[in-house]
């Protein structure tokens, strides 16, 4: 690496150093060495110029850009290194060290991908994130939660190969740079599949909706932050502008909502949550302009905020009760009243004024509207108060307030009550203070986030919601949803496969179990014709009298002599 | 009675911010079609009430037993090895 890397690394290599040396510190030590490790890490980056690109080696001959840092880049970056901090300090104190050091892993190769140049540092950190996250599902342990992370992990494996096929297909095409492609080409279709993965497009999301909710109480956190954000970077970075993503996008907005309202477990709600509010960023890319590409920095930010915040909430409420669903909650408030404010906060946070969501809402909004998009624009404004109904209010209600079924006996711990705080004040403090943010977006901003006909839409549109969700639950309409299974696509790979895997084969079996006494059958009957003509007994063997034979030399001879003379 | 409490709260913050566009309200170019007062709160009102329903209809659709995945076929398969040979 040339000397042009602080203390010679790429950012997000203390992670990763850490991750590998969590396991040998004494248990004392790990918690608070995982806590310090990203604000040093943080610091490490602020180290590097604000705009640079590192190169450092070759592939097969191509040159190689490990580090590329930019304003995009680094709202990623930055955003990830509080994540961390932030989730760290929320798993201090209930967490082992297998879950510090694949944290530590997970924030290191997510903040390693969003800083690279080239598409082969891309692939291994890409592929590093998939390995380290995963652990976070499997530690819960349990054949359920091992099942969960082994489709989890296919899924993720799924991307890094295609990112690898397109790496491949771009070196034969003479550059790896991690730049813009075309979505028409072979390489930039198998790119987007591979990022399409990962950013949780439809049909391809179950990873996300059957992988969180069977995390561990503090892996759903950091699974809420990093994986789908360097997926919305990546795309962000490679296929701004492309019109396709809009339809995309407007399923990801629409399909969650419906699932979410129905979903009983709340975790569950939450991850379609988080694939809703990805549609508004993939919507974002589609458009494409300077203040799409700004909505879109903008809207992770205050994304990774607003639902690590939310999964935190119901990280401590699994933690206290032993579930988070909502057939089994209810009440909580009275022993955990700090867990349920925050929870009220990180609703709050999707799109209410104050907090950072409405802030980075605005844009996209903004952006829609300028690009004359203006159905699009209903329809993230009518999106923005469907989210907050059902991965707000109805978790809100259902887990904190109505009547109760589960004890919690007391509040969270405390690490957690300060990792939930930390997350709050920042949520807060971009949203009163929108400019610290804006500052920092990929492009300038000349845009008022507090109009006068955006704080009055925006009111009513979340108060309305509010206010009908409350009359349906008080006549009992909106009900707590019955425990179960809600179908999704992953019915396709997880019932309808396997059998049809498992009755194709019972089938072939009969057929080749069949099929093999026919073909018997056959050569025995062959064999008997066979022995019928020409065996010791058969008509050929037999003596034939001299004169048929004559009359049969005579009927051969009179044949030939016609052909001849014909 | 804290969450009655909220809701009338809620109430009357979007009956006053109804009025404010009453006094108030700037001329809109292409979303006119929506932008009467009150008129965001009626979309809400509406998608609310939509999302419960389609919410309602997927749940009652879909909505599968907790074990459904458990007695997947390959694990009833697996639990049972050479039941298909004997059929």
């Amino acid at each position: 690496m040339p000397d042009t890397l602080p203390w010679h690394l790429p950012p997000g290599a203390l992670l990763l150093l850490g991750a590998l040396l969590m396991p040998l510190l004494p248990r004392l030590l790990a918690g608070p060495t995982a806590v310090l490790l990203p604000l040093v890490s943080l610091w490490h980056l602020r180290q590097f110029p604000a705009e640079v690109l590192i190169g450092g080696g070759d592939f097969f001959g191509l040159p190689l850009t490990p580090v590329r840092i930019d304003a995009l880049a680094l709202v990623f970056g930055t955003i990830f290194h509080f994540a961390a901090f932030a989730g760290l300090l929320y798993a201090h104190r209930s967490q082992g060290r297998a879950q510090h050091a694949a944290a530590l892993g997970y924030a290191g190769s997510a903040i390693g991908a969003v800083f690279a140049g080239d598409l082969l540092t891309l692939f291994v950190f890409w592929e590093l994130t998939s390995l380290t996250s995963v652990l976070l599902i499997w530690v819960r342990g349990g054949a359920a939660a091992q099942a969960a992370a082994l489709r989890y992990l296919m899924l993720q494996i799924g991307s890094g190969l295609l990112l690898l096929c397109a790496l491949v297909l771009q070196w034969s095409a003479g550059s790896l740079a991690f730049a813009t492609f075309d979505p028409a080409t072979p390489s930039g279709m198998l790119l987007l599949l591979a990022f399409g993965i990962k950013a949780g497009f439809p049909l391809l999301h179950t990873w996300l909706t059957e992988g969180y909710p069977a995390a561990t109480a503090t892996g759903a956190v950091f699974l809420s932050v990093f994986t789908t954000k360097m997926a919305i970077y990546a795309l962000a970075r490679a296929f701004p502008g492309t019109e396709w993503l809009l339809a995309v996008g407007v399923v990801m907005v629409v399909f969650t909502l419906i699932y979410a309202a129905a979903e009983d477990d709340l975790r569950r709600v939450l991850a379609y949550g988080l694939i809703n509010q990805l549609g508004f960023m993939v919507i974002a890319i589609g458009i494409g302009s300077e203040l799409a590409i700004n909505g879109t920095a903008a809207h992770a930010v205050s994304h990774v905020l607003y639902k690590s915040l939310l999964f935190m909430a119901l990280g401590a409420v699994m933690l206290r009760t032993g579930t988070t669903r909502a057939s089994e909650l209810g009440g909580l408030w009275r022993a955990m009243p700090l867990t349920a404010l925050f929870c009220l906060f990180g609703a709050l946070g999707m799109s209410a004024p104050l907090f950072a969501g409405f802030a980075s809402k605005s844009l996209i909004l903004e952006a829609a509207a300028k690009a004359d998009h203006a159905g699009l624009w209903a329809l993230l404004l009518a999106g923005s108060a469907g989210i907050f109904l059902v991965a707000g209010l109805k978790v809100v209600w259902f887990a904190f307030l109505g009547s109760g079924r589960v004890r919690a006996t007391r509040e969270a711990p405390w690490s957690m009550l300060a990792g939930m705080a930390l997350t709050t004040t920042a949520l807060l403090v971009l949203g009163v203070r929108p400019d610290l943010l804006l500052a920092h977006l990929p492009y300038p901003v000349d845009k008022a986030i507090y109009t006068y006909d955006h704080v009055i839409t925006q009111l009513q549109l979340l108060l309305a919601t509010a206010l009908v969700f409350g009359v349906l639950v008080g006549l009992g309409l909106w009900r707590r949803p019955a425990p179960g299974e809600l179908l999704d696509v992953d019915w396709l790979w997880r019932r309808a496969l396997p059998w049809l895997l498992v009755t194709g084969a019972h089938h072939y079996r009969r057929l080749r179990a069949g099929s093999a006494a026919t073909l018997t059958q056959w050569r025995e009957d062959a064999q008997r014709r066979l022995m019928r003509s020409g065996g010791q007994q058969g008509y050929l063997a037999r003596s034939w009298p001299t004169g048929s034979m004559v009359l049969w030399v005579a009927i051969l001879l009179s044949g030939y002599l016609l052909l001849y003379f014909f | 009675m804290s969450a009655r409490l909220g809701l009338l709260g809620a109430g009357l913050v979007l009956l006053a911010s109804i009025g404010l566009e009453l006094v108030y309200h700037p001329a809109h170019s292409a979303f006119g079609w929506i932008e009467f007062p009150g008129g965001w709160a009626a979309v809400a009102a509406a998608v609310t009430a939509g999302i419960w329903l389609l919410g309602w209809l997927v749940g009652a659709l879909l909505r599968r037993p907790p074990a459904y995945y458990a007695g997947s076929v390959t694990r009833r398969l697996a639990a049972s090895p050479g039941e298909d040979e004997d059929a």
